[in-house]
């Protein structure tokens, strides 16, 4: 048996291509008669248009919702929708619907578990370490430093606990903008401990030169916890760490009716035009298996799994988007809805 | 807090295997100029037509106006309501301003129209929006300027949120685009949002409040308002850095003058134009370009006033022969005008040797020898036998290299820069460059200065038919426009 054959969609199909066919013969026929006879052509006239309604009618309510759906499916299993599948506008059957709604059931919970994955991570560290033996060790430190007089060493200990503290003590979903970026400054912080003046980092807010309760309000926006740090982790290690000569990194903030809009920019190294669309195409695709390993990635979570977890927890419109050009440096743009209780879903 | 009016998320539009667009995304909010520079000319037109129309598309999504209007599984193909003004006019030749603003207007149903209060109603908005323009004058009457602000007026009764202006700087000169450009930041006060698209950064920068670099489908980066220098965009546009050429020791030695010449809006015109030299006049009123090729192609008698070409008069009589006073010319259409599309490349090539060689029929080893030098220069586009295959560089090129072959003293270029995406303009400068080279004295003529500073030697600023201001190169960082 034919391969193509064996779905039902394929002998609609011809089913429907044969009546369509049985139609235009019975018009022509009809017109053939009444013109040989030169009679009853008022009924062929009538047939024809009720024929050309018909044919209307099966093409709006059944060929176009038809094509959706198929196209729908199709982005689906290209990996590039996944949401648009389970709130399909013309679902087959009752019964595909309900079948694809309880698999929609079980694949949330199988997202849930693997969107956690990294928490789970971070939650297994917690556990190997317990963070207050870690937090009191390094106070200790701090302060033998202090006594020492060491005082860079001192501030580095602090900005580490304050890092750790952030990263592995708090384990819900979403923090405020302002959480995110007191802990990019800290990371930043450690970080000029070994770039020094080689690495420069400022914070922008769009249209907030004036209005200074603007920023106060952006600043409560909520986001994925751990979404900026990768992202800069990313840009001082593949872009600045290896260009020649300072590197800058800006984080530009702003705002629409719609939107949280956060760049990240370097004027590092840049990429080539091929691993930027190819890094595109995965950034467009939302991966059910979750968190990924990068093999290159030198710490720290990759730009794709931090994409992957916007995407799955408020949609597949947002999430991040880089603009890249060789020698010029790389904008990593994050997209994300307004969200101001942590608790209430995004939209 | 700004108000988003488009976005285009991963858009990507695949025709006949060609993928046009490639994971596109694009927004826009009301209320801003966004500029638009294209970078390789490649499916601008779908992406432009995508904005306007919701045609089906591969993949990704289309917001307008706060919901999605197009999508990869459903597209009705309806429009949205965007207007765009470009160099062909929109609106109905023959009809009065009046008409074209409100009797052609979509929803207008009346069937007895009261002129009085129509033309009232026209002043009232056009003076409430600042628009100038006599509303009584039939539109085939009005200046490029006059016609842009009536397709803005235009888009604004019919309720467009978003307007996209097509290369402005092409049809209107500099001071009708600095006054376009005023009424378009007054526009854009007023909440609608304008894409403005450009292949002149320095342009487009002066106006917009952010910009695109779109380049073969894709956006590859958007420069925010600090961001809009030369040298922000400059690592993205050197990779065609042009080479200095040396000095010619006998650039001093003049090889045309006009001398006070008076002809058309030529009014007392004088400048002069030395071997090897690159001059560029800036046209501000957008009229000499056809008096001076009428003068230099013998169309046009000097009224006062003469031309010397080499010290030696160069008369009317002279200019009807105009190539064999080794003058060239490439008007600002020259591809279609001066291109024979039934022809070879070769052919187009060789086409005025014949005459420079006085031979009706090359003889086949000179065909050889040009095929040897231009060859590696052009690449395959030598053997094409259909030019229309070629793309507008190279056709471009095939133009200036025609010309080349002829050793001209002097090629007149009119705006040489304005058509083509930002490659074909750098493509052109080059073959500038290598013109120059050749020891030619290249004469530009411009309505807009941007990018031909890059290339010239001197700089003349020519207003109402005369030059009211000159500079030399290393005074280019004192112009102001």
């Amino acid at each position: 048996m034919n391969e193509r054959r064996k779905y039902i969609s394929q002998q609609i199909e011809i089913c429907a291509a044969m009546g369509a066919c049985l139609l235009f013969l019975a018009v022509c026929c009809v017109w053939y008669m009444s013109l040989k006879y030169g009679a009853r052509w008022i009924l062929a006239v009538i047939l024809t248009v009720s024929a050309a309604v018909y044919m209307y009618a099966v093409f709006c309510l059944v060929v176009r919702p038809y094509g959706e759906t198929k196209k729908i499916y199709e982005q689906f299993v290209l990996g590039y929708v996944i949401s648009d599948f389970f709130s399909v506008r013309y679902p087959l059957t009752p019964e595909s619907d309900q079948a694809i709604r309880r698999l929609n059931e079980m694949i949330d919970r199988n997202n849930l578990l693997n969107v956690s994955k990294k928490q789970a991570e971070y939650l297994a560290l917690q556990n190997q370490i317990n963070p207050h033996f870690l937090y009191n060790t390094l106070e200790g430190i701090r302060s033998e430093a202090l006594l020492a007089g060491l005082d860079g060493v001192a501030e580095m200990t602090e900005a580490l606990a304050t890092f750790f503290r952030y990263t592995i003590s708090q384990v819900e979903h979403l923090v405020t903008l302002e959480d995110e970026l007191a802990n990019i400054e800290n990371y930043y912080y450690i970080q000029q401990f070994r770039f020094g003046d080689k690495l420069s980092l400022s914070i922008e807010y769009e249209e907030c030169d004036e209005d200074e309760s603007n920023e106060l309000e952006i600043l409560q926006y909520r986001l994925p916890k751990l979404t900026l740090q990768p992202i800069v982790e990313n840009s001082i290690y593949h872009g600045i760490e290896q260009k020649v000569g300072k590197g800058h990194l800006m984080i530009r903030i702003g705002v629409s009716d719609r939107q949280l809009r956060i760049r990240i920019s370097d004027d590092g190294l840049g990429m080539s035009e091929d691993k930027l669309k190819r890094l595109n195409e995965r950034l467009r695709v939302l991966a059910l298996d979750g968190v990924e390993e990068e093999p290159n990635r030198k710490g720290g979570i990759a730009v794709v799994n931090v994409n992957n977890r916007i995407k799955l927890l408020f949609g597949e419109e947002y999430g991040i988007d880089v603009y890249s050009h060789e020698g010029a440096g790389t904008d990593v743009v994050v997209n994300l809805p307004l969200v101001q209780d942590n608790g209430m879903q995004p939209g | 807090m700004k108000r988003e009016l488009l976005r285009m998320n991963h858009v990507s539009l695949i025709k006949n295997g060609e993928k046009l667009l490639d994971n596109l995304n694009f927004q826009m909010y009301a209320g801003e100029i966004m500029g638009l520079i294209g970078k390789n000319g490649r499916a601008e037109e779908q992406f432009v037509d995508l904005i306007c129309y919701n045609h089906p598309i591969s993949f990704g999504t289309v917001w307008y106006d706060g919901r999605i209007v197009n999508s990869y599984s459903h597209s009705d193909n309806s429009e949205n309501r965007v207007c765009v003004i470009g160099p062909k006019s929109s609106l109905v030749e023959g009809l009065s301003v009046v008409d074209n603003l409100f009797v052609l207007r979509k929803g207008f149903k009346k069937y007895f129209i009261n002129e009085r209060v129509l033309y009232e109603q026209a002043r009232n908005f056009l003076s409430e929006n600042g628009i100038r323009v006599e509303i009584g004058k039939r539109v085939d009457s009005l200046s490029a300027l006059e016609r842009c602000l009536v397709e803005l007026g235009k888009a604004l009764l019919a309720g467009c949120k978003l307007v996209i202006v097509d290369n402005p700087g092409n049809f209107l000169s500099q001071y009708e685009l600095a006054e376009f450009q005023r009424m378009l930041k007054k526009v854009r006060s007023g909440g609608i949002a304008i894409l403005y698209i450009g292949n002149h950064h320095q342009e487009i920068f002066r106006v917009a409040d952010r910009t695109s670099l779109y380049s073969g489908g894709y956006i590859e980066k958007v420069f925010e308002k600090d961001e809009l220098t030369d040298k922000a965009i400059a690592p993205y546009i050197t990779e065609w850095s042009l080479k200095e050429t040396d000095p010619d020791p006998e650039s001093e030695e003049g090889v045309m003058h006009f001398h006070s010449v008076y002809a058309g809006s030529l009014n007392g015109l004088k400048f002069v134009l030395h071997k090897g030299e690159c001059l560029t006049l800036l046209d501000m009123d957008n009229r000499i370009a056809k008096d001076i090729l009428g003068l230099l192609t013998g169309r046009v008698s000097c009224e006062r006033g003469r031309i010397t070409l080499e010290h030696e008069p160069y008369t009317q009589k002279k200019a009807a022969h105009y190539l064999d006073a080794q003058i060239g010319v490439i008007p600002q259409d020259g591809v279609e005008r001066l291109l024979f599309w039934d022809r070879t490349y070769m052919e187009n090539l060789t086409f005025l040797l014949d005459r420079k060689l006085k031979k009706s029929v090359l003889p086949a080893r000179l065909c050889r020898s040009v095929r040897k030098e231009y060859g590696p220069l052009v690449g395959q586009a030598i053997d094409e036998t259909n030019i229309a295959n070629l793309k507008l560089h190279e056709q471009i090129a095939l133009l200036y290299y025609r010309l080349q072959l002829l050793h001209p003293r002097v090629l007149v270029c009119v705006q040489p820069l304005a058509k083509g995406d930002m490659f074909t303009r750098r493509r052109t400068l080059e073959l500038i460059q290598e013109t120059l080279s050749r020891g030619t004295a290249v004469l530009i003529i411009t309505a807009n200065i941007s990018d031909t500073l890059e290339i010239s030697d001197r700089f003349l600023v020519v207003e109402e038919g005369a030059c009211t201001a000159a500079y030399e190169k290393k005074e280019f960082d004192r112009i102001v426009w």
